[in-house]
């Protein structure tokens, strides 16, 4: 058993208000320093390999248990796509070989407690909030389900049946096609970029199901971060309690197939609409990245920082042609993705887009200014407090950050490199990751309406959404 | 000024027991002006949470100002004469000009409309004389060149960001309009000085190019949405005299909305006397009283606008639409129903809960997991509000059927439903689990600090003290099997309801 405390100290440091020179009033309000020591997370390891963050906080009789696995569709083969969403679905809404799903259900909801349990493409997440006098029920419940989960087959039905449902509807909604087209092409024949679509899903069996279960939801593939009204030794006896006989057989599977080349190009989905939506980019980088602070201060400059990014300033405030538009790198473990995304009327939709290419080429061969980088590093800052907000972020964030395989000590590290951030580092990071001339398009929208055609950034192939 | 300890537990049943030691311990100051603080103290974290409401939201346009309570929303953010602005004096000077410009546009685009169509009827070729509107663009082209100059953009929003804000939002609602932001709690002054700056001396620069932004939120939100633009038609054809029938503005209108409109809109309904201040987290009361008195206490209160005089009448027979969109099927129905203070309005609260709150509510377990026909049935007020709204609102439930069930098959397994709801009481153990529920929402609904100042205000504005939220509370926890049956007899009824469906367009192919 280790244990490890996290003591950090943050000047929050009173602003500088140079911008606001015309504002003399305002800029004479003294604004106090604010010594900040984010609160120690304590951490203990079962026999059986769990890992707990725990941090109590007694200001109300509540209790909350996040559970993060190391699992989803990055195992699993690309026919077979939605198959860990699937079994973290009827994980929880199978029942257990104790409790049947309805029983498990009425005794939950009866009470006003809740556990969610969902799979995404590399993690899992179990979630329960609890009042602290029903703690023991809902543990219990919660253990069953982790360690003895039913996946009864109506429910398995039910889940599949949902599931294609969804998939029918996911053309619906403009925004999620050009999301899901969008990383076809960045991330294609890999299950960061293909979906799960009707025949994958119909194939998929209950005793596949089964066996992902086995696999990988298992004490030594699993971070917990619990918090609440209890005490450290209340909380070391209570998950022993309920997940010390909680075993790990056999091995977790290897991840599926390496990545491959973007499809770069121009993407156009016709879509009877006044908007079009559209989504540019590529490849961004994974969250290890060395740089992944000093990206993260740069895309704020960019397209990240709302009012206070280039992209918001010249596409919304400057022009009005859009009401969100912005740019997001996105990480992942392996990779990551660039994007700029923007919706605007149809007869703005090449202005728009050349705007976005305008403002990226300008700023990777300018760079940010002294007041860009001043205001996206105090933002940062100023605001990192809330990362503590509350009791279960606390615990969530240490949790997480071991989760994905950083060591001890990252949110002290985070914060000294966000503060180190320098200009010719934004210049730099703008240069490395950011490649306007070789990008993925995805407009969804009515070309006939566009002010002018889309062949202007290159070679225009149509997707034909059923 | 006065203190406030309250449990809402007083009469919350047996389970409630073991939580009554949970209090709520709230601090309520009005200003002279009308102006009312609802703190609440909560030392957990070096933050605090504010929000703001002002007792005006949509269905206040009434007399063709439509957009106006949104587009005023959005123009808030635009600054003051201190922020956002290197010379107020001559952009001051400058806005005028450019309304004057718009004002021309306007006219003659009205006026070349007019002679097109006196042409086309008298037979002779349409040959518009655009040079006098060339000038005229010309000329706003000029006069933005020169704002420009002037103009410190997004300085307010930079102030908020670099201060540490967190979840700065607005929402224009149908009775209230809400500001929320959230700092580091060596920030509150600073916050304080710049919202009482807003409310003093608001700018409504960029406001040409604001009003497009608006039409895109439109297109966003509405347009390219099928749930939405659903629920817009159920809505009109829900309401025919009452302005709540305006889900959103229908958008031709807000391009004719002019500055000096927003700003009487501002006036009248941003008054002291129509706004509440509600702040949880690490503060001390004292002295945020202290700090609001000499921040907000010179802002002059205003007269009441005038009332909303529209009584809906009552419908006497079911409604249908239809919307046809490129989208699968969809359908929502709604009942007419009662305002925040009538007292089935509770009644109403857990028949939403019976019927789709979690896995064992009635639709959840009966209609999508029991006959499987449907991916969703969702129950909702609207518009919706913690404790209800300030005019009689509707029950809508919303459901997705799942191929290869229909809308038809899932309407009438929705109307069975509500008719078990007429027939046969709930049992006892259902109305326990809604009242256990009631306990602990509450407990977890302190948990949030956004979401405690957001119900303390919202409680405040529209019933006009922010303790309604427990008397809610009590009024919830005690009704009946009886009650629930006589609401849902008198309610569920074919003649009170309206029906939108969402019919698939036909693919091209």
């Amino acid at each position: 058993m280790s244990f490890r405390s996290v003591v950090l100290l943050i000047v929050l440091t009173a602003l500088s208000l140079s911008g606001l020179a015309a504002a003399q009033d305002i800029g004479s309000v003294a604004i106090p320093e604010l010594q900040f020591n984010p609160p120690a997370v304590d951490r203990f390891v079962l026999g059986n390999g769990l890992i707990v963050h725990f941090y109590p906080d007694t200001s109300l009789p509540v209790v909350s248990l996040d559970a993060m696995f190391h699992l989803g569709e990055v195992y699993v083969p690309l026919d077979k796509a939605g198959l860990a969403e699937l079994c973290g679905a009827v994980l929880r809404s199978g029942g257990t070989t104790k409790t049947p799903a309805d029983q498990f259900n009425e005794k939950l909801d009866f009470v006003g407690a809740s556990i969610h349990s969902s799979a995404g493409t590399e993690s899992g997440e179990v979630r329960l909030r609890t009042l602290k006098k029903d703690l023991d029920l809902s543990l219990s419940l919660l253990s069953e389900m982790l360690l003895s989960p039913a996946f009864d087959n109506t429910k398995f039905e039910i889940a599949v049946e949902n599931k294609l449902e969804e998939i029918r509807r996911e053309n619906d909604e403009p925004n999620a096609v050009t999301r899901r087209e969008f990383y076809k092409k960045m991330f294609p024949s890999h299950p960061y970029g293909m979906p799960a679509t009707a025949s994958t899903v119909s194939s998929i069996t209950l005793p596949e199901l089964a066996e992902f279960y086995k696999r990988f939801y298992r004490p030594d593939n699993c971070v917990m971060a619990l918090s609440g009204d209890l005490t450290r030794s209340e909380a070391e006896s209570l998950m022993n309690q309920y997940f010390g006989s909680w075993s790990s057989k056999g091995e977790v599977a290897a991840k599926t197939p390496a990545l491959k080349e973007s499809e770069t190009g121009v993407y156009y989905v016709p879509r009877d609409m006044n908007q079009s939506h559209l989504r540019i980019g590529h490849v961004g980088i994974d969250r290890k990245n060395e740089d992944r602070y000093a990206v993260q201060v740069m895309n704020f400059i960019l397209g990240g920082g709302g009012f206070m990014s280039r992209m918001t300033n010249r596409i919304r405030v400057q022009e009005g042609l859009a009401y969100t538009v912005g740019t997001n790198f996105y990480m992942m473990d392996e990779s990551g993705s660039f994007y700029a995304y923007c919706q605007t009327k149809s007869e703005s939709t090449c202005k728009a887009i050349e705007l976005i290419l305008d403002v990226m080429r300008t700023f990777i061969s300018e760079g940010a200014t002294d007041r860009e980088l001043e205001v996206a590093k105090n933002s940062i800052l100023n605001s990192d407090v809330f990362n503590y907000a509350t009791p279960d972020q606390i615990a969530y964030q240490e949790a997480q950050l071991e989760f994905q395989g950083f060591p001890p000590g990252q949110l002290k590290r985070r914060i000294e490199a966000i503060k180190a951030v320098s200009l010719a580092d934004v210049k730099r990071v703008a240069q490395a990751y950011l490649h306007p001339d070789s990008m993925i398009f995805v407009v969804v929208g009515n070309d006939k309406a566009f002010d002018k055609p889309l062949s202007e950034f290159g070679a225009v192939k149509t997707l034909q959404i059923e | 000024m006065f203190w406030f300890l309250v449990s809402f537990f007083a009469l919350v049943s047996a389970a409630a027991a073991e939580t009554s030691d949970i209090k709520l311990d709230v601090k309520e100051h009005v200003l002279s002006n009308g102006m009312t603080l609802v703190l609440v103290e909560r030392h957990t974290a070096p933050v605090f949470y504010s929000m703001m409401y002002f007792k005006v939201g949509s269905a206040n346009e009434v007399g063709g100002n439509i957009g106006s309570a949104h587009l005023l929303e959005h123009m808030m953010f635009k600054g003051t004469r201190k922020i956002g602005t290197s010379n107020w004096d001559k952009e001051s000077a400058l806005m005028d000009i450019e309304d004057r410009l718009y004002d021309k546009l306007y006219r003659l685009k009205g006026d070349m409309e007019d002679e097109r169509v006196r042409r086309s009827i008298a037979g002779s070729n349409v040959s518009d004389d655009s040079s006098q509107m060339k000038v005229v663009l010309d000329s706003i082209v000029q006069i933005e060149t020169a704002l420009n100059d002037v103009i410190v953009p997004n300085q307010l929003e930079e102030l908020y960001t670099e201060n540490g804000g967190y979840d700065f939002n607005a929402h224009t609602g149908y009775d209230i309009t809400s500001y929320q932001v959230a700092f580091p709690k060596n920030r509150l002054e600073l916050i304080m000085m710049v919202e009482a700056e807003r409310l003093r001396h608001p700018v409504f620069r960029e406001f040409y190019s604001e009003r497009d932004v608006v039409a895109e939120e439109r297109r966003l939100s509405v347009d390219t949405q099928a749930p939405a633009k659903l629920f817009e038609q159920l809505i009109a054809t829900t309401f025919v005299a009452h302005p709540y029938q305006i889900f959103w503005e229908w958008g031709s209108e807000v391009a004719d909305l002019t500055r000096g409109e927003i700003s009487d809109f501002f006036k009248t309904y941003y008054a002291p006397n129509r706004t509440v201040l509600a702040i949880v987290g690490d503060i001390d009361a004292n002295e945020t009283i202290k700090m609001a008195e000499k921040y907000f206490g010179d802002i002059p209160a205003q007269a009441p606008p005038k009332r909303i005089e529209s009584v809906e009448p009552v419908q006497n027979g079911e409604k249908r639409v239809e919307v046809v969109f490129d989208a699968e099927p969809a359908i929502e129905i709604a009942y007419h129903k009662t305002a925040f203070d009538d007292p089935e309005d509770a009644v109403f609260n857990v028949i939403t809960a019976i019927l789709s709150r979690g896995r064992t509510s009635r639709f959840y377990k009966g209609l999508v997991e029991g006959k499987r026909l449907a991916l969703a049935v969702d129950v909702s007020q609207f518009p919706w509000g913690d404790v209800g709204t300030l005019y009689p609102n509707v029950l809508v439930i919303d459901a997705q059927p799942k191929a290869p069930a229909t809308v038809e098959q899932l309407e009438a397994a929705v109307y069975e439903e509500l008719e078990k709801l007429k027939t046969t009481p709930v049992d006892s153990l259902e109305l326990e689990k809604i009242k256990n529920n009631l306990v602990s929402d509450f407990i977890w609904g302190l948990y949030d600090g956004l979401g405690l100042a957001d119900r303390l205000a919202q409680s405040q504005t529209i019933a006009g003290d922010w303790k309604y939220l427990g008397f809610l509370r009590e009024r919830m926890s005690s009704v009946t099997a009886a009650d629930i049956m006589r609401v849902a007899r008198q309610y569920f009824t074919k003649e009170n309801r309206t029906v939108a469906v969402l019919v698939p367009a036909k693919k091209e192919s």
